[in-house]
């Protein structure tokens, strides 16, 4: 099954939502919402996403992420702004004299980009996702949104949207995308120092030479061919000869070969400072773009758990077959000339002592039906009269759920007799014992009598109600 | 990387009417919307099915089916037929194909048809009936169709059980398979136990049933974490929580007060309504005698008296023993300010429930400020209430969880507050309920050290 694919905007309106009702509870006007997502997406975080787009605050989120998101790209603009005047601020200090120290002015245009990459490097190995951002630079944003974001948002879940906001730089490609923006700032800088060095050396005279205290000659020879090797492998310089590197030697030949010192010092900066950010900047990106691409949401979050029955129902549940077919009721009418008592029956009583017996009424018992036998000896009696008996009263216990079995036979009996089948509904006094609403159960049984055409008089037996006596007494005839 | 597709099991409820299998259905699938189901019989008119699915894949179908009325009836009618007496399926194949009978015993023709066209089949007894020969003849003619077939005995923990009655019965009928499952009680491990014989029947499903117990137990621990969690987050709020009052303001003190007790109040609410949702409970079908809940709210006031000693939450003993912020001598007037007597320790076990706060003593009363917070005893309500409705949830009227209630409560009741809710006195900045902050990763983790002692807690009640 495809999933559905969350876009950043979807997963921050979702945490936002999650964050307000795991605070303030659901949403009381979510139904709309809930079906729609239902109904939209296959998976849970699709679902999830889908009904926090779908309820009516998500529209004044969306305005607020605008917000944020704009507060963020000011941020982001006003870090590089500062990374650019930083980066030209080095280039300057490190040309301050007209004669300059090679070694010294690579080493603070470099040695303060490349400390803080170990620390980046060292952050971002060290850290879980969900602590703090691995750089200063990232560190400005996630704080500025943090503490700027509320008072720039007006929506009534800004909180909310500022805390997911914050949360999404937490996961590992929010993370990726500080680490991003971090790079950005150091290419920025070497750019910048870049321009400002070229700039300087274009229109003003410097004289490039080194010089040791403590090492000797040979040793700084080999350090700074170390230095240009790469440059040098990339095409940007000629590989020097250690001769050339001597004749640069403080004091040696005041300003020989000055352009080509110069592009050395310039090709540094580029290989050492600006090269590796500019890879980083776009593998930081790449990781972010992808990430981001990918992002689920955590479903085991009580806030999103809570919904997972929600938002699985109103599916799934198929009908088979054709809806029953229904049957108009047999009538049964009381016999114009009956004779003797009426018949009893018992059918699935809990009683043992049976027939029972009740003042002023009499009657003829024919047995009781629980098995298919006595079921069947039953209704060979009930055929053995020559005159109609007045009615047939068929006992019940409202112990039982009243079924078509029942039905059949009391209708069956009734035919046999030729005449009225009364049910006589006994045993309610337990039935309210195992805590069974009554009311119901009387008016399942009352949905069968009237399937097949039969009266019905709800009596217990051991304490019969005298509204009841009478109306089984006019029912049976015995009251003329 | 591709794992070989499960054998979906087919799998029908059947049994007379009324007698809970659209409630199993629901346990089930813990889905409270499917079918209709109240105590009227009959209520299930065509056979209806729903899946339980991972990941997509349907790994169990369940079909409910209409209730059968008249085996007896039927047996008559196939004993009229004549014929064979071997080759069940065969009288029922011309029971099927008989238009006049397919009409008149129209339930049951639809779960025979059911029966044929499943893997397994479970019959639901309600063990509150008498052993009737209508049901023995229901058996019969399951038998008939040549199914395996797994007794449920539902209703088993109602009084008038007549679970042995029933099991003897079964035994003679030679089904032996018998599990008493009651439909209304949810309880994991009685879901889990009918899996497994039904696995043990069924040698070719037993991989797709152990799949699906397997992703059940995952959201059952996944859900006790979510909610082990919302407690925390409740608990921390609460512990966190406080209110700024004008010092010798009586009116404006009563109105903080009254403000502080209602955000609490309201804050529990939003945590009950999460876990009735997590455990898939409506409001409105949720009763327990045991527990003091309607209409999905606690009936009885968290800031009563009344609520502390039905918990078993003791008040006294701990004030000024450096348990609690009651306990907090107050620095700047040596705990003889006008009205301190109130609501500093001795009130607590009055119901006033609430406490001076941490936070800059001196500095608030230079203001002319004091801080209240909500007690001791009341946090420990808090948790105490919501892991008794936590327990009950889990296994809803159980009878054997009266002593998870009593254990899980006992933590509670006494000593003084778990470390993590100690920490969030001291940091106002952590409560939800005050003025919106930010929510830090000290607070994060807090709750998550909150979250797993209540876990702990949940799942060793010793």
């Amino acid at each position: 099954m495809s999933k559905a694919r969350l876009t950043v905007v979807d997963w921050l309106l979702a945490e936002t939502v999650r964050l307000h009702e795991e605070r303030h509870g659901r949403s009381a006007d979510d139904d709309t919402a809930n079906a729609l997502a239902c109904s939209a997406a296959p998976d849970l975080p699709g679902r999830l996403a889908r009904r926090a787009a779908a309820l009516p605050v998500a529209s004044s989120i969306r305005a607020d992420l605008g917000r944020l998101r704009r507060l963020a790209l000011k941020l982001a603009c006003l870090v590089l702004a500062v990374a650019a005047v930083a980066g030209g601020l080095a280039a300057v200090a490190s040309t301050a004299d007209r004669e300059i120290g090679f070694l010294l002015a690579a080493a603070s245009l470099l040695a303060l980009p490349t400390f803080m990459l170990l620390i980046w490097l060292l952050l971002m190995l060290s850290t879980r996702p969900s602590r703090a951002a691995a750089s200063l630079s990232g560190s400005v944003l996630a704080i500025g949104i943090s503490r700027l974001g509320p008072r720039l948002l007006d929506g009534s879940l800004a909180a909310e949207t500022v805390a997911a906001s914050s949360g999404l730089l937490g996961t590992a490609p929010g993370r990726w995308a500080l680490g991003a923006m971090a790079h950005l700032f150091w290419v920025v800088y070497s750019l910048a120092a870049l321009l400002v060095l070229a700039l300087l050396f274009s229109v003003a005279q410097y004289d490039l030479s080194w010089g040791t205290t403590l090492l000797s000659d040979e040793r700084v020879v080999d350090l700074i061919s170390t230095l240009a090797w790469l440059p040098a492998s990339l095409g940007l310089i000629d590989a020097p000869r250690a001769d050339w590197i001597l004749a640069g030697r403080e004091g040696h030949q005041p300003g020989a070969a000055r352009a080509t010192w110069a592009g050395f010092l310039l090709a540094l900066v580029v290989v050492y400072g600006l090269l590796p950010r500019l890879v980083l900047a776009g593998v930081s990106a790449l990781m972010a773009a992808v990430g981001l691409r990918r992002l689920s949401l955590d479903t085991r979050q009580p806030g999103y758990l809570r919904l997972a029955g929600v938002l699985s129902e109103h599916q799934g549940v198929d009908i088979h077959g054709q809806p029953p077919v229904p049957v108009a009721p047999p009538q049964h009418r009381r016999p114009r000339n009956p004779d003797g008592p009426p018949l009893l029956v018992g059918v699935e009583l809990e009683r043992s002592e049976w027939p029972v017996s009740l003042p002023g009424l009499s009657w003829q018992p024919l047995g009781r039906a629980d098995s298919r036998s006595q079921r069947r000896q039953v209704l060979a009696a009930a055929e053995g009269f020559l005159r109609p008996p007045p009615a047939v009263l068929v006992q019940c216990s409202a112990l039982r759920t009243p079924d078509e079995g029942v039905g059949r036979l009391i209708a069956r009996l009734a035919e046999a007799a030729n005449t009225l089948p009364i049910i006589w509904l006994d045993e309610a006094t337990r039935l309210e014992g195992r805590g069974i609403p009554l009311r119901e159960r009387i008016s399942d049984w009352r949905a069968l009598a009237e399937r097949i055409g039969a009266e019905l008089v709800v009596m217990d037996a051991d304490q019969p109600e005298p509204g009841a006596l009478a109306q089984l007494r006019t029912l049976l005839g015995s009251d003329q | 990387m591709t794992r070989q597709a499960l054998k979906p099991l087919r799998l029908a409820v059947v049994g007379h009417t009324n007698t809970g299998k659209t409630s199993l259905i629901r346990t089930l699938l813990h889905r409270r919307d499917f079918g209709q189901i109240d105590n009227r019989g009959g209520t299930t008119r065509q056979v209806a099915s729903a899946a339980l699915a991972v990941d997509g894949e349907t790994l169990i179908t369940l079909y409910d089916s209409p209730g059968l009325e008249d085996a007896p009836g039927l047996i008559d009618w196939l004993e009229a037929q004549g014929g064979e007496r071997h080759g069940g399926p065969d009288r029922i194949h011309r029971l099927l194909t008989d238009e006049p009978a397919r009409r008149r015993f129209d339930h049951e023709a639809r779960v025979l048809d059911l029966m044929l066209n499943v893997d397994v089949a479970l019959y639901v007894i309600d063990a509150r009936e008498p052993v009737l020969e209508k049901y023995q003849d229901e058996l019969a003619i399951l038998s008939l169709c040549a199914r395996p077939m797994l007794a449920v005995l539902n209703f088993v923990v109602s009084p008038d059980s007549r679970e042995a009655e029933w099991r003897d019965a079964l035994a003679r009928v030679g089904l032996h398979t018998v599990l008493a499952f009651d439909a209304v009680v949810r309880d994991p491990a009685t879901e889990r136990r009918m899996f497994e014989k039904l696995a043990s029947q069924l040698d070719a499903f037993a991989p797709t049933l152990a799949r699906w117990l397997k992703h059940r137990e995952q959201e059952e621990s996944e859900r006790l974490s979510a909610a082990c969690q919302t407690i925390a987050e409740l608990l921390i709020d609460a512990a966190a929580a406080e209110r700024l009052a004008e010092l010798n303001a009586p009116t404006a003190r009563m109105r903080a007060m009254d403000d502080l007790k209602k955000a609490v109040r309201e804050r529990e609410q939003v945590c009950l309504a999460t876990l009735l949702d997590l455990y898939r409970f409506g409001r409105e079908d949720y009763a327990d005698e045991d527990l003091p809940l309607s209409e999905g709210r606690w009936s009885e006031d968290l800031f009563d008296p009344d609520t502390l000693k039905y918990h078993g939450i003791r008040t006294g003993g701990h004030i000024g023993a450096g348990a609690g912020a009651g306990a907090v001598v107050d620095v700047a007037t040596g705990g003889l300010s006008l009205g301190a007597g109130t609501l500093v320790g001795a009130a607590v076990g009055a119901g006033v429930g609430l406490v001076r706060g941490f936070g800059n003593r001196i500095g608030d009363r230079l203001r002319g400020r004091e801080r209240l917070m909500i007690d001791d005893a009341t946090v420990r309500l808090l948790a105490a209430r919501q892991l008794r409705l936590l327990a009950g949830l889990r296994q809803r009227g159980h009878a054997s969880q009266t002593p998870l209630k009593a254990a899980t409560g006992e933590r509670w009741a006494d000593g003084s507050l778990p470390e993590p809710l100690q920490r969030a006195r001291r940091h106002p900045g952590w409560s939800m309920l005050n003025v919106a902050e930010q929510l830090d990763a000290s607070r994060q983790r807090a709750v998550a050290d909150l979250a797993r002692l209540l876990l702990e807690s949940g799942k060793n009640p010793a």
